[in-house]
């Protein structure tokens, strides 16, 4: 039973649960404008960044069951979800200070994006063990057969990357030894993202959230906006160093 | 005692822990071909995953535990 497929299958079906549960728990504890706002967010700023990477050929999210474009709906869900998770586990052990607030915001957003980071380094080799998601060109990622199934799901969809104008602007870029400089197996580069990105939207909804004149309409158009700008920064500046 | 109201009070650290709970054991499971994909040579076997989760994730875990009910941090 616990084979490749059974992880597979349940990563899926758990990050699933576990956005839902959060997003209860969201709710419960601060009703549902904050959690939208915040849920949304997130959504988005995952959602552009990860399906940027993908359309410029860092990687790909094959076999899975709900995609939006080209990645796998329980990606950005998962993420937002967790980094829901973290920041309310330092807000409990760092309550707000009202003075110094953004130094006290600064380090409260680094020890989320601590956590955050600490989750996926250990994440991301099992993702890449059981194929979750394949960070090498497909034709690479053969493992022995006979032995281990190769790509351990029956779905064959989003195995390569579509031909897009991303992607051949990043061709150049990719074009020799892809991320070489590696930790746990993994491009360096991602888990640099991993905390980056944590740490610039904490920061941000942080701020927001500590303007209580502000309407909720207003701090949902800030941060989006604030959102849409990040997502091609984000994304090309932290694509671009094939390091 | 623990109850439902308690757990959803940390609701969160729970689901730190049942995360590292599942890459603990995802990594126990790991074939150990498929961890050659890795190419690393830090991880070499699927249970040395399991042994740096607890490394990296159970001194967060220790100090959450020890900060909010022996300190008493927002309880």
């Amino acid at each position: 039973m616990l084979s490749p497929d059974f992880f597979k299958s349940s990563f899926e079906v758990t990050c699933f649960l576990l956005f839902i549960v959060c997003f209860l728990h969201s709710y419960s504890k601060y009703g549902f404008q904050k959690t939208f706002r915040e849920f949304l967010a997130g959504f988005i700023l995952s959602a552009g960044c990860e399906n940027l990477g993908v359309l410029s050929g860092a990687y790909v999210y094959p076999g899975f069951h709900f995609y939006v474009f080209e990645i796998p709906l329980v990606n950005p869900l998962s993420w937002i979800a967790l980094v829901y998770l973290v920041m309310e586990i330092t807000n409990r052990l760092f309550p707000l200070k009202e003075r110094r607030f953004l130094f006290y915001v600064i380090i409260v957003s680094l020890i989320d994006s601590t956590l955050a980071l600490s989750v996926d380094l250990m994440m991301d080799p099992l993702a890449t063990i059981y194929n979750w998601w394949i960070w090498v060109p497909v034709d690479q990622a053969y493992i022995t057969e006979d032995v281990v199934n190769p790509y351990n799901f029956d779905l064959i969809t989003h195995m390569t990357t579509p031909e897009n104008p991303i992607s051949m602007y990043f061709e150049n870029v990719f074009s020799e030894n892809r991320y070489p400089t590696r930790l746990f197996g993994i491009p360096l580069i991602n888990f640099i993202a991993w905390f980056v990105f944590v740490f610039v939207f904490s920061i941000q909804f942080r701020w927001i959230e500590s303007k209580i004149s502000w309407s909720h309409f207003k701090k949902l158009t800030y941060l989006l906006l604030l959102i849409l700008i990040e997502i091609p920064i984000l994304g090309i500046t932290l694509i671009t160093p094939n390091i | 005692m623990i109850s439902f109201k308690n757990i959803w009070n940390h609701f969160p650290f729970v689901i730190y822990v049942f995360v590292w709970f599942g890459i603990f054991v995802a990594g126990i499971f790991a074939p150990e071909e498929a961890v050659q994909v890795l190419k690393s040579n830090i991880i070499t076997k699927g249970y040395h995953i399991s042994l740096y989760s607890c490394i990296i994730m159970f001194p967060f875990m220790v100090f959450y535990v020890l900060r909010t009910f022996r300190f008493g941090v927002h309880k």
